[in-house]
């Protein structure tokens, strides 16, 4: 019981990271390398707003929240889209997200130092066990708004005229661009939200267990497997990918030892690869196209 | 004069690494994430092989080069088949699973305290011991690995490549085994970078996980881009350019926890305006992702 536990908890980032990378890959055309900054920044956001502007652990989530929606919107709108105008290639992109990611990890070091930081909230943390679980308030509080998160994202996707656009420009952005749908604007809501996000993501963990310049890559890392196991052309399957895997990555740390957990998530990639490079839930796979 | 020496010995190994990279990415256009880390496998079955199996230099870095090459096909053959982001990812993955492996199977790799005392080399009964010694020998290796780009890129076989990087569906109409050829390519990049990590062990004589990070990988894409992908003299200039430029930030006279991160900033800076403003490099016949 506390395995499940220990998998959800940690499941809940690569399902929020995961959701993200999915949005920007499909709508914006790109694999976002600098997605696990936006998670760092949000963790970070979250310790300012407790350590130095006295906030709530509510609060500071709204503040990181705020806070990573606004970068990703600033990097969608004045770094990549300045770039898609130019030459479109999603390669190109990517180092270019790659490299947005290096400057900002390194600016997060100058100003907070490297050293892994933890924001002290101990009044507001009660421990509870439930079914023979150990489980912080913290963390219960986190899994619930994932949940919500999740379920609203889907809600939003699938009922609203924003998800509706969203889903014109992801699976055809010329078509939707002579349908009338504003593509652009619509690339930069959906980095806006996948941003926020990943902050959410970033900012429960720093609450609960602590923060450093350098955890948003491997955060990404276990998004990104996750998005492939779930299926890049759905929107449930990451949600599905992202807590197998967890449990997955819990069990071979329990069976084989704790070294071993990032080697499963590889070990899971390349299996999906070869066998259902579509994803579990995915329908048809991407391939070189002429 | 030892202080020359010394940059120029670390000017010779990242030769290696940017000329085996733009194997990939300048002349087949495939994005790899993890040159370090097929530097730091072939630093470490180096320096084990060397330390605790008691092997002679020689066989350590072939053995190096040998399991990096099993390896990369362990990527490449259930991602080359797809899209080019599946191989980023593919890559991205191995990179984050084997720093995790050498930072956290400590009984093998001994953690974050590394591997200290191995041997310097030894070819056929002659050590190299001096400076001066061992830079001609990473010279040589360096020459050795430059040539063996020069002609696979100048050959049928880099025209073959040349011709997946423009068109790879054209490629294959024209009756070339893309994916054949690609798998290929992958194996002998990472070889030679692993045997610009056995260099490095036994030259250090010391290793420990943090040389192998994502900054690592990242800074050698950055030496590739820099430099100009796809041309011969593009990676050399932007490998000298990389590893010199650090070295004259040092005389500015930054506390060292400071000049890391600041020297980190600025290859990342450097490698989105680069991207941003003249994606062909300084020398450059290519332009990435384009």
């Amino acid at each position: 019981m506390q395995y499940l536990v220990n998998a959800l908890v940690a499941g809940l980032s690569y399902v929020l990271v995961g959701i993200g990378l999915g949005l920007v890959l499909r709508v914006c055309g790109f694999l976002h390398m600098a997605h696990g900054i936006l998670y760092t920044v949000g963790a970070y956001a979250a310790y300012v707003g407790v350590r130095f502007a006295g906030l709530s652990g509510v609060g500071s989530v709204i503040l990181a929240v705020a806070a990573t929606g606004l970068l990703g919107i600033v990097l969608q709108r004045f770094v990549y889209q300045g770039l898609q105008r130019v030459r479109g290639s999603g390669l190109g992109l990517l180092l270019v997200s790659l490299a947005v990611y290096v400057v900002c990890q390194n600016l997060l070091s100058l100003f907070f130092g490297d050293e892994t930081k933890i924001v002290d909230m101990e009044d507001s943390i009660r421990v509870r066990t439930i079914v023979g679980a150990r489980i912080t308030t913290l963390q219960l509080g986190a899994l619930s708004v994932t949940c919500v998160l999740c379920a609203g994202w889907l809600i939003l996707l699938t009922y609203s005229a924003l998800g509706r656009q969203i889903r014109a420009v992801a699976s055809d952005r010329e078509l939707a661009g002579i349908c009338g749908v504003p593509a652009e604007r619509i690339a930069l809501c959906s980095a806006g939200l996948a941003a926020m996000l990943a902050g959410a993501g970033g900012c429960f963990v720093a609450l609960d267990t602590g923060l450093s310049p350098t955890m948003g890559m491997r955060v990404m890392m276990m998004g990104l497997v996750a998005l492939v196991v779930g299926g890049v052309d759905g929107w449930a399957g990451v949600m599905v990918g992202a807590i197998a895997l967890a449990l997955g990555q819990q069990g071979a740390s329990v069976l084989l030892g704790s070294q071993w957990q990032d080697a499963f998530a590889f070990v899971l990639l390349l299996v999906c690869l070869l066998v259902r490079p579509q994803g579990v839930f995915g329908r048809s796979v991407r391939k070189v196209t002429v | 004069m030892e202080y020359v020496g010394h940059v120029l010995v670390f000017v010779a190994i990242y030769v290696i690494l940017a000329v085996s990279l733009d194997l990939l990415a300048g002349h087949t256009g495939m994005l790899s994430v993890a040159p370090a880390a097929f530097y730091g496998l072939g630093a470490y079955t180096s320096a084990l092989l060397t330390v605790e199996a008691g092997a002679s230099f020689l066989v350590a870095l072939l053995a190096g080069m040998i399991v990096a090459g099993v390896l990369s096909l362990a990527v490449s053959l259930p991602s080359l088949r797809l899209v080019d982001e599946y191989f980023v990812i593919a890559t991205f993955a191995l990179q984050i699973v084997l720093f995790s492996l050498f930072n956290n199977w400590v009984s093998l790799t001994g953690g974050p305290m590394g591997i200290p005392g191995i041997p310097p080399p030894a070819i056929f009964g002659i050590r190299v011991t001096s400076r001066a010694g061992f830079l001609v020998m990473a010279s040589l290796c360096a020459g050795l690995a430059y040539t063996v780009v020069w002609r696979l890129s100048t050959g049928p076989f880099g025209r073959a490549l040349h011709a997946i990087r423009e068109d790879e569906v054209f490629a294959k109409a024209a009756g070339k085994d893309t994916v054949r050829l690609k798998i290929t390519a992958f194996a002998i990049s990472v070889a030679l970078a692993a045997m610009a990590g056995s260099l490095y062990a036994h030259y250090i004589s010391y290793i420990d996980p943090s040389s192998f990070t994502v900054m690592e990988s990242i800074l050698i894409i950055s030496m590739v881009i820099l430099g100009g992908a796809g041309s011969l003299w593009g990676p050399l200039i932007g490998a000298i350019a990389l590893v010199t430029l650090p070295e004259a930030l040092r005389f500015l006279g930054l506390p060292s926890s400071v000049a890391a991160n600041l020297r980190q900033v600025v290859y990342g800076a450097l490698l989105l305006l680069v991207m941003l403003l003249r994606p062909r490099g300084l020398v450059g016949k290519y332009a990435f992702g384009q």
